[in-house]
């Protein structure tokens, strides 16, 4: 007990400070948003305080929110799609090269994300624009003959998107392949497996834990990012994350977009936890037919 | 017979090898392009953002200084990016000491309470600094920044400390403590030098985060406190082809590649791979 009391008298000198901090600048401000949302807002009045959940009503019955919700979510799962095909060979690179290699990739891929988002998508606008230099190239080489539409579009921001999010899917891929005993593959090749072999049946299985991580993460950061889409896709390509700053710095209708930021993060959590549902249970049903085998 | 397959696999290994260095490459160029495009564009010599530029001139940086307000921008980033990674390295110490020392059950409030930020759409969360901060009478002001800033940064101050803590065995000190050493004195004497690495590397992560964050200070910019992303974010809207705005920005590149440079040479990259993958 008195060694109880020690021990939580040590841990508080240490942890105090944040946890009061944190509770005062971000643990009351996430729970105001949460209570705002249930508000109501009168553009002659102001925000009246009530408990109301009339704005899931109207978000969720409206087919031109629903449409934009959706529209998120496909992009999302595209980009995570295209960054778990363009990163498992990075992560492969990442493991067996050594020294200033090494080293070169992984600031090239950290490089899109500690550099402002907002610079990053303007060298997309640059890039991608009807005569930008991809177009030029396209046009040059004879694969079109009109501009490509990349600006203003779904595609464009899958790119944009792709190319900032690669470094989270590269590492979380590269762990689990660091954590695969190298043992494996000597038993494996010296049962006569190619290495193709070995790879379909050793290395691509064990490293599933690392793939899904990575989708999840990579998944979750598509759907809540603002600066790609919001360039890159204009106003007519609106995404959630673009409607809720509009609504709550344009119109400064604070509780309908708090409802839409509480919409946001549900429905990116609701499919975050399906997924790992989803492939946990269909791990243990393996599972079970191995140990009943 | 069996030395001529051997020479075979090999040269397929290295045909291999050679393809996937090839396809690193091809996306590596994939990954600078935009970055490469804005530092080019900016230098130059015509009037309107082109990639490849028309001729070379600096002339779009010396416009620059005839606009104040963006060099104000630019000093409210660097102020408000070096005060809170300080404060984010500061609390990021104590928090990773206390998860990494003690094994209690109320690491899971301090996590819950620290680590979240980034977890959390920074569109949410900005939004609720927004309300809050409004609320609390700072909503428009440098303070208000700075808080939200400190708040975003200090996870990866964590995550970094951490990988750094992990690698300090706990025994020295306790040898330190054996030897009359108050815990304040033995952490500040045997454990922060060890973590020194990874306190810089924090420090700069965190740096580089809140230097490029547009979310958040987008939602609490006011005239009087408009940060460098915000400022460029508000002229894209208006003309996005002024060649001075790929000038600024390539300003802004250049301090996040200085520092990522200087991080590199201090972060053991080793140690965090070995950690991310356990």
């Amino acid at each position: 007990m008195r060694a109880d009391a020690t021990l939580l008298r040590s841990w508080l000198a240490l942890a105090l400070v944040p946890l009061v901090l944190f509770a005062i600048f971000y643990v009351v401000p996430v729970v105001q948003l949460f209570w705002l949302s249930l508000s109501r807002f009168d553009p002659a009045v102001g925000i009246i305080p009530a408990v109301d959940p009339g704005y899931f009503f109207t978000f969720l019955t409206d087919s031109y929110y629903l449409g934009i919700l959706g529209r998120t979510v496909a992009i999302s799962v595209a980009t995570t799609i295209a960054t778990a095909i363009l990163a498992y060979p990075l992560a492969i690179y990442l493991l067996i090269s050594k020294g200033w290699r090494q080293t070169g990739l992984l600031i090239v891929l950290v490089l899109p994300l500690v550099t402002s988002s907002i610079v990053v998508s303007y060298g997309w606008l640059i890039l991608l624009g009807p005569r930008g230099l991809v177009n030029d190239v396209a046009m040059n080489l004879g694969l079109t003959s009109t501009p490509l539409q990349l600006m203003y579009t779904d595609t464009g921001i899958v790119i944009g998107l792709t190319h900032v999010l690669l470094v989270f899917m590269a590492l979380s891929i590269a762990a689990s392949m660091q954590a695969i005993d190298a043992n494996l593959w000597k038993a494996a090749r010296s049962l006569g497996a190619t290495s193709w072999t070995t790879f379909r049946k050793v290395t691509f299985p064990l490293t599933l834990p690392g793939l899904r991580t990575g989708c999840l993460l990579v998944f979750s950061l598509s759907m809540s990012a603002y600066a790609t889409p919001v360039l890159i896709g204009g106003p007519r390509r609106k995404v959630l994350s673009y409607l809720i700053y509009q609504q709550s710095s344009g119109l400064l209708n604070w509780p309908f977009a708090a409802a839409m930021a509480v919409i946001l993060l549900a429905s990116t959590l609701g499919i975050v936890a399906a997924v790992r549902l989803y492939t946990h249970t269909r791990r243990s049903a393996t599972l079970r037919r191995a140990g009943a085998a | 017979m069996s030395e001529r397959a051997n020479s075979a696999n090999r040269a397929i290994e290295r045909l291999k090898r050679s393809a996937l260095g090839a396809y690193v490459l091809l996306l590596s160029g994939f990954l600078v392009a935009p970055i490469v495009a804005i530092t080019l564009g900016s230098l130059t010599a015509g009037n309107y953002v082109s990639f490849p530029p028309q001729g070379l001139s600096l002339k779009w940086y010396a416009a620059i200084f005839s606009q104040p307000a963006y060099l104000q921008a630019l000093l409210l980033s660097l102020v408000i990016a070096c005060i809170s990674a300080t404060v984010a390295i500061m609390l990021g110490v104590l928090v990773a000491l206390a998860l990494h020392r003690f094994p209690t059950r109320l690491n899971i409030l301090l996590q819950a309470f620290v680590l979240t930020p980034v977890m959390l759409p920074s569109i949410f969360v900005g939004l609720a600094f927004l309300i809050a901060y409004t609320r609390m009478g700072f909503g428009g002001t440098a303070f208000g920044l700075f808080a939200a800033h400190v708040v975003v940064a200090t996870p990866f101050a964590v995550s970094l400390l951490l990988v750094g803590v992990a690698g300090v065995n706990p025994v020295l000190e306790m040898a330190a403590r054996s030897l009359g050493a108050s815990p304040w004195r033995a952490r500040r004497l045997i454990t922060l030098p060890l973590i020194a690495w990874s306190m810089a590397a924090g420090w700069g992560f965190s740096f580089m985060m809140s230097f490029g964050s547009l979310e958040i200070s987008l939602f609490l910019n006011t005239p009087k406190a408009v940060t460098l992303p915000v400022a460029i974010y508000t002229a894209l809207e208006w003309s996005p082809l002024d060649p001075m705005l790929t000038a600024i920005s390539s300003g802004l590149v250049i301090v996040t590649l200085i520092v990522l440079l200087l991080l590199v040479r201090t972060v053991k990259i080793d140690q965090i791979m070995k950690r991310s993958g356990s």
